[in-house]
């Protein structure tokens, strides 16, 4: 089968990105699970002490050197298992056809998800 | 209606003498057994990742921006349709990590580990098990204000 030059791209690329993916897969449901009951319902539902995610204490967690690490590690990894996965979904489902482009999406997706989670981090530093 | 699969779909070993024919399937085919729609709906749950580290990103930059910006993200996330997400949300990660720790992770794990012999597969449930709970109390602890 011809392909255009997204696909040949993708198919060139694609032996690096199952590495990241297997992690990002493995991490995600580590530790998303508790930050969504923490964050997205405790909070919200007011089951946490008043000052637990106060602009002061979240501000020391969030440039705390274990979790800048945790984050940049965890979010990027987090965001290419996302990309990674919907692609095969689409496959799957969908088609074949229109796999390079798609693919070039979601992966460049990623990549912004990535620099903004990097920058998000360095914006906390000059707050 | 059939539409075409991955190329590599059903691909023998070694290529034949003769060209063949574009692997094709069912556009319908995971609709056919509660195990494909797991299956396609354990893919799909790529969406929620993206939506959560936007979430937390956008979390992030409100921190960066000041105080009033993280009160403001706080307010936000009290929205009742932003908690049934986040409640929706849980039940989906749960489901998804209980699928690859327990389900699939046995079934990809190869003979060496490096130049070590692999552990008995019985071992890495309860051990996954165990670094979920740890890490999941953890992560509780510290955002629940417990500690530091």
């Amino acid at each position: 089968m011809e392909h255009g030059p997204a696909k040949r791209f993708v198919n060139a690329i694609e032996p690096l990105i199952w590495g990241p993916f297997v992690t990002g897969n493995f991490l995600t449901p580590l530790v998303f699970p508790a930050i969504v009951l923490m964050l997205g319902i405790a909070q919200p539902l007011g089951w946490l002490p008043a000052d637990a995610l106060s602009y002061e204490r979240a501000h020391a967690l969030a440039t705390h050197p274990i979790t800048v690490l945790g984050i940049l590690v965890v979010m990027p990894l987090a965001m290419l298992a996302g990309s990674h996965h919907l692609r095969f979904g689409i496959i799957d489902v969908g088609s074949a056809e229109h796999d390079g482009p798609v693919a070039l999406l979601l992966y460049g997706l990623w990549q912004l998800g990535a620099v903004a989670t990097a920058v998000a981090i360095l914006r906390i530093f000059f707050a | 209606m059939a539409i075409p699969a991955h190329e590599d779909a059903m691909r023998p070993r070694e290529n034949g003498r003769t060209r063949t024919a574009a692997p094709m399937m069912a556009g319908n085919w995971w609709t056919a057994s509660p195990r494909y729609r797991a299956y396609v709906a354990y893919a799909f749950a790529g969406v929620l990742f993206w939506l959560q580290a936007l979430i937390l990103v956008r979390g992030l930059w409100a921190l960066g921006t000041g105080e009033v910006a993280w009160n403001a993200y706080l307010e936000d996330l009290q929205n009742p349709i932003y908690v049934a997400f986040h409640v929706l949300s849980l039940a989906v990660l749960v489901w998804y990590g209980a699928r690859t720790y327990f389900k699939l992770f046995v079934k990809t794990q190869p003979p060496k580990i490096g130049p070590l012999p692999r552990p008995p597969l019985g071992v890495f449930p309860p051990a996954l098990a165990a670094a979920w709970i740890v890490v999941s109390l953890a992560l509780i602890v510290v955002l629940g204000g417990i500690w530091p």
